[in-house]
Formats: C-alpha cells, structure tokens, sequence
C-alpha cells in the first residue's frame, strides 16, 4: 500500500501544558480520526495509527515547536492537512506547519541539532541573576523584559539536546532565588 | 461574571505538586460553553469521585447533552479533586469550579450531583465544602444554589436527605428537562416555593417535606405524609434523547471509549442486584438506532472503540445482527466493538468470538456462587455444567484466561458453597491446558429495592474465616490461579449507608468533619472512623448492618417506589429460601406482576 509521510509541527500552549506526552499521543490519533484524513495503521491484531513523536515535552513546558510524523495512504497537500487538524483541535494546540517528507527521511530525535527555551521570572529577580550558571551545552543568548517577566532564553545543544528543561528550571532556582512562572520551548534547530 | 482564573491562582510549580493536574484544566473536545447565548438557567453537573470515574459515567454525558440543547441553560462540570489538590485549593482560596468556564459553583442557580456510590457519600460534602456551599439545606440561604441528587442512590437518599433539597428518583431524560421548565418560571421566587412546585413533579422527592418517626427500639414508626414518590422512566429508549456528541477526555479515564447503551433493565431478576430491580422494564434500543448514534459518534469523537452497554449485553434480541452490521460499517475506521458484560453460555462467547476483540487475554463471567444450589437461592440458575461448557467454549476459541466474579455472604450461604467455588475452579482448570482463572471475589451488600432488603450483612470476621478456607483450597491449584477480594470493611459501610436512614445523615456529616473524604479509595477509607462516628452520634452500626428485618418493618425508603412492589420482593425473598428459581420475565407471556410496567 501507498504511503506518504508528513511532519506536522503544532504549537502546545497553555493549559495544554499539563496533558503528558501519552495523553497527548492519544489526542492526535482522534484528532487526525475526525479530521477523517486517510491514515496507515499498524499490521496486526490491534492496529494502531502510524504516528512517530520526537522527544516527550517534559509536565508543564509549553511550546511553540512540537513536532510529530504521520504516515498517510495518500497524497495530501500539507495545506489540506492543516487546515483539516486545525478544526479539530483548540487553539493551543494550532498546527503551524505540515511538511511532506520522504520516506527515508531521518526521524525528529535523529535530526534535532538543538532547542531555544524561554524561561520567564519575575522582573525582579533582574539585578539578583547576574550570571547564569555554567553548564555545558546550555547557552544563554538574550534576555529581554516582557511586560512583568525577564524573559531569558536559552539554547540546549550537543549533548544537551534533549536535557529536561525542568531540571534547568531546578538549577536556575537554586541560582537565582527564583522558579520561572512559565518555560516555553520556543524552536528546534535541524 | 466571577471565574477562577487557574493560572493565575496557582503557579507552575504548585500545578506540578499536584497528580495529573490534566483533571482540573477542562477545555475537553465537544465541550459546550455557551458564550454567547443569554443565560436564564445554570446548573452545574458534579460528580462526587475523581474526574476519570465521573467522566467515565454515562448518566453525566445524557444530562449534559440535554441540559445544554436547552436554550438558556448552561450546564458545565465538576468533578471532586484528589486530595492532594482538594487541600491546594483550600489553602489558596480557591472555590470548586466547573471546568467549562471556570464559574464557582456556588454562583449555579442548582448544582446536581450524581449519587452512583454509597462510598461517595462523604464526597457529596467535600464537593459542597470546597465549592464554599453550606452543607444542610436549612443553613443555605436564598442566594445559594438548589442542591439536586439523582442516580441509584437515591433509592435510599435518607443518609443524604439533609444536605439536599431534591432527589430525583430513575432516569432523568425527561424529568430534567420538566426540572429546568420550573426553575426557569421560578427563578427569584422563594426556595420553599419552588420546592413544593419540584415536587409536583412524579419522580421529584423533596426530603423537607417529609417527617419521620421512630419507634424506642429504632425501628421507623412513621414516615409522614403517606404520599409515596415514584420514579421516573423512560417509555421508548428510541426517541428518548442521546448524545450525539461526547465529550473526549484527554486522560486516559477508565472507560475511555464510546459508551453506546444499547438496552435499559434486564429480565432475569438476579435477588441480590438492585440495578436489575430499580432500573427495570428491559427496554431495548432498536439496531437501527444504535448504528445511527454508532456512525455520528465515532464521527464527533474519533474514538477507536464503543462499548454496547446495557446489564445483560447478550440478552439484547438481535446481538447477532447488531454486532456484525456495527463491524462492517466500522471497519474502514478501525474501532473495535467491545461487550461489558457476558451472560455465562456458549452463544455469549460466541457472540464475543465475533467482535475478534484485540486483546484475547481473557472473558469476564459471573456465576456469582459455587454451588448449584445457591445459585439458585439468588435466582442465577446457571448448572454447573452451563459453566464448564461456557468455559470450555471460551477456552476452545482461543482465550488463555476467564475472570470469573463470585460473591461471599450471599444469604443462605453454607461453609460448602465456599467450598464448591474452589471445586468449581478446579474443574475449570482441567478444561483447559495451559489456561488461567482469575477471580474476584467480593462480599454481598443487602441493597434496598431487592428481594434481600429484609437480610442481615455478613459480619466481617466471618467473612474473613470463609476466605481463608477459600484461600486454603486455592493455594494448592497453584499459579494458574489468580485472585482478588473487596474491601469487607468499606464493604460493611457501604452496607450500613445503603440501608441507613436519616439519622445516618450526622454520621456521614460527622466522618466528613473528621478527614473522611474518598471512602471508596482504599487509601483513604478509614472504618475506625466510621465507627466513631457512628457512636458519637450514639447510633449502632450492627443495627443497620446486621440485623434480620420483620416483614412489615417499615424501611427509610418506604416513600420511595422502583415501581417494583414489597409484595413482589417478598415473594422472591421467600422463593429464595426455598431455593426456587424465577424464570425471566417476558412481558405478557411470562409477567410475574412485579408493578413496574
């Protein structure tokens, strides 16, 4: 049978940012179920859709850059899958862009070469975070003020790629008096 | 409009203190919030147990369709946090909110609670505390919400009776929508009006307005006016209304698929289930119908399973029919049909051969007792050999496992009939090589409305002693065979709080006081608890649990009717004893006059 392979990349907002990566598999499955594109399922006695997800977003880490492969029996425009997803499913998670992709393409966690995080905190710790602590492959490359916050972003790469953007949270708590009120996973490097 | 704004409530980090914070974010697909609408009526639906329980049950997806599809009335829902984030809120301020649009639910013009549980009952009183609604009735005033109970609990609401101001007794399809009609025309009107105008309502019992009696030894003397309330249901399942849309969690709840009820009631009048009594006629949905609701749901859902729900699954008429006509359309989607609940004969396991169900570990059965002649005390009249045959066919087909659920301290039961449920599993064993028998064993509750309303409860100890002479001949059957028992001690609760009257009601209070939340979660039941409670309120629990009842005693429930009659109960009390079987009803060819049609 026929199949074409499409990267999907959505956003997972607010409060979608306390629905775990199991939770959030399910959802597509039905989400893509309603929207009634042509999806391959698995061979077997219980077959599922053929879904692939990059690496799990940690509880409570938003995102502007979620990323998952889905595997169709025919051939779409990846406009016409976004704007069939789009309807079903809520703004927080709003499809951003579909890509059609060869087959043989290398997987999201294969490609991934580094992710930005934005950590906000309250204005006011500005003069107390003077320094953020060493670590390797985390890079601090701009704050900036955003309304009430001091937004600090930071870029995972090398063997940090895939670090828990919680366990920063911990380290910059420990470091600066302070736990960010939001870390929003801003973009991933290919 | 006052909403609780979460995000701003609770930081981050106090979100992630909390297990499965998902429960408490609401924006579920197919909500409705009605934004735009001008609203006259809003009546919270909240479910006294966690959210994957209460967003598993399907009274909740009815009342929800039908309340909305309403114009002018909201209905959102709420369901009871765990702990861990019921004391959050707490100690942040934070009032019970519905999950659609955040709303306080003490800023409802009503708040309906399912009563599906006995266990839940100190649930019922977390839900009103956290959500900062006095509790009793007489302490609410006017600017609070009516406070409304319906489900198989409110059979007996008697240990609720002062927390509520209305039950409604049986399937609310149409009685809600008679509800909303009055407390739309009445809105502002004194509470006390409107409840006597609710009570007209068949079905609507307004606890308030009933007094009752007792006699020196405890026993009710009178429950007065003699005006009894009858409940309500519903002629034609066809036309009664069913949603067409549901609501898609995105936890994994316990019953997270598609629940189409296929048939209410069920006509074998086992003497031990209430559900088989309160919720009968035997009604059935026409296949037409089903496959209609099947095709829009899966649309609206995406779901990739439905359950055909009814008491007796295989005792719906065109099973056969239904379930390969409901396959063939479903197939291209992939959802699977699946069964809850198999009647013990070779046409069931047949039947459940063709759904080809994913996972073939194992078929759910309940003989309920292991002998013959118990068997045929609680009006389950399989043989033994219906169930070796069923179990061989099971195992024929495929299956490497069968549950089978039994119950200890039916009444009548004999130190053999113990015996006989081990004889029974080791002949299963030997039907079939390399198989496996898993069994649930619970503890039987007398429920009102049932021919064995009059026994008493098994005690504890004695429980105990018998499941220790079962565990004695399971052990040398070895690990082929796997078990499990209830809790006896909640079970004895459960027992006491289903058969409790009014003056139950300050030991649910009282246990509530004392920390008592989440009774039926074996992390949080507490039966020292309980027993204080019931002796501070100088009530004896032995006299609500194990106590024979006379005849004529007049039960907390007097004033309410299932339609099935005492006489009719009675009777199968007495057949019981007799160890006689009642065959199933069949409307006019075989109609026992149990009251109900």
């Amino acid at each position: 049978m026929d199949r074409f392979r499409y990267r999907v990349k959505h956003q997972k907002m607010a409060p979608f940012h306390f629905i775990s990566q199991l939770d959030l598999n399910r959802l597509w499955g039905r989400a893509l179920r309603r929207a009634g594109l042509p999806i391959a399922y698995s061979q077997g006695f219980n077959p599922r859709p053929l879904l692939s997800f990059g690496p799990a977003l940690p509880l409570g880490v938003e995102s502007r850059a979620e990323y998952w492969d889905v595997f169709l029996t025919q051939k779409l425009s990846p406009e016409e899958i976004s704007n069939a997803l789009n309807k079903e499913v809520l703004p927080e998670l709003k499809i951003e862009e579909v890509s059609s992709l060869p087959l043989s393409f290398p997987s999201i966690n294969q490609s991934i070469k580094g992710v930005r995080y934005s950590y906000y905190f309250p204005y006011s710790i500005k003069e107390r975070a003077n320094l953020s602590p060493g670590e390797k492959g985390v890079e601090e490359e701009k704050r900036e003020r955003v309304g009430e916050f001091l937004v600090v972003l930071f870029l995972f790469k090398e063997e940090k790629i895939l670090y828990s953007p919680g366990k920063w949270a911990e380290i910059l708590e420990k470091e600066w008096g302070e736990d960010p009120a939001r870390i929003v996973k801003e973009q991933v490097l290919w | 409009m006052e909403v609780v704004n979460l995000e701003k409530a609770l930081s981050r980090k106090e979100m992630l203190s909390v297990s499965r914070p998902a429960r408490y974010i609401g924006r579920e697909w197919n909500i409705t919030v009605k934004e735009k609408e001008a609203i006259e009526l809003s009546i919270a639906l909240a479910f006294p147990d966690l959210y994957e329980i209460g967003m598993s049950h399907l009274g909740l997806k009815i009342l929800y369709h039908i309340l909305n599809s309403l114009p002018g009335v909201r209905a959102e829902r709420a369901f009871a946090p765990w702990p861990d984030m019921g004391n959050m809120m707490k100690k942040k301020n934070i009032p019970l909110y519905s999950l659609e649009s955040k709303i306080p639910l003490r800023n409802f013009d009503a708040v309906g609670i399912s009563l599906q549980h006995e266990l839940n009952y100190t649930n019922v009183l977390y839900l009103l505390d956290l959500a900062g609604i006095p509790l009793r009735s007489e302490e609410r005033g006017e600017e609070f919400p009516l406070i409304l109970g319906g489900g198989p609990c409110a059979f007996n609401p008697e240990p609720l009776s002062p927390f509520f101001d209305v039950f409604l007794l049986g399937e609310g399809e149409e009685a809600i929508v008679e509800m909303v009609e009055v407390l739309k025309a009445m809105k502002g009107e004194k509470r006390e009006k409107v409840l006597s105008e609710l009570a007209k309502i068949e079905g609507c019992y307004v606890p308030l307005l009933y007094s009752v009696s007792y006699h020196s030894d405890g026993k009710i003397k009178d429950i007065s006016p003699p005006r009894v309330v009858r409940k309500r249901w519903v002629r034609d399942l066809d036309s009664a209304s069913y949603p067409q849309e549901i609501i898609v969690p995105y936890l994994n709840i316990v019953h997270d698929r598609i629940p189409l009820e296929i048939a209410r009631g069920c006509t074998r009048g086992c003497r031990f289930c209430q559900a088989g009594m309160i919720y009968r006629p035997h009604r059935e949905r026409s296949p037409e119908k089903v496959i209609e609701l099947a095709e829009k749901l899966v649309k609206s859902t995406g779901y990739e399973e439905i359950s055909l729900l009814s008491l007796s699954s295989t005792d719906y008429s065109n099973i056969e029919y239904l379930i390969r006509e409901l396959s063939f359309r479903l197939k291209e989607d992939r959802v699977n049909v699946s069964l809850p609940s198999l009647r013990m004969d070779a046409f069931s396991v047949e039947v459940a051969q063709s759904l080809q169900e994913v996972r073939r570990s194992g078929l759910t059965f309940a003989p309920e007792a292991g002998s013959e002649r118990l068997r045929r005390a609680i009006n389950k009249g399989l043989t033994d050999e219906d169930i070796f045959r069923t179990v061989e066919k099971t195992f024929s087909l495929g299956w490497k496992e069968v549950k089978l659920y039994f119950m200890i301290g039916l009444p009548g039961e004999r130190e053999e009939d113990i015996r006989d449920i081990a004889n029974l599993v080791r002949e299963v064993l030997s039907r079939g090589k390399k198989k496996g028998v898993h069994l649930g064993i619970s503890a039987f509750i007398p429920k009102p409305h049932t021919p064995f309303q009059w026994v008493k409860q098994e005690k504890i100890e004695s429980l105990e002693e018998k499941m220790a002479i079962l565990r004695s001949l399971l052990r040398p059957l070895g690990r082929q065979v796997r078990y499990n028992w209830s809790d006896f001690e909640a079970n004895l609760i459960e027992g006491a709080l289903s058969r409790g009257d009014r003056r139950v009601s300050s030991v649910v209070e009282r246990v509530y006081q004392k920390g008592g939340v989440m009774d039926n979660w074996r992390e949080f039941f507490s039966l020292s608890r309980w027993r204080e409670g019931f002796e501070e309120e100088g009530l004896d629990l032995d006299f609500y649990t194990h106590r024979e009842r006379e005849r004529e005693e007049t039960f907390p429930w007097e004033h309410l009717s299932s339609g099935v009659s005492k006489e009719f109960l009675w009777k199968e009390y007495q057949l019981s004893m007799e160890g006689k079987i009642t065959l199933p009803c069949q409307e006019e060819e075989r109609c026992y006059n149990c009251g109900v049609c």
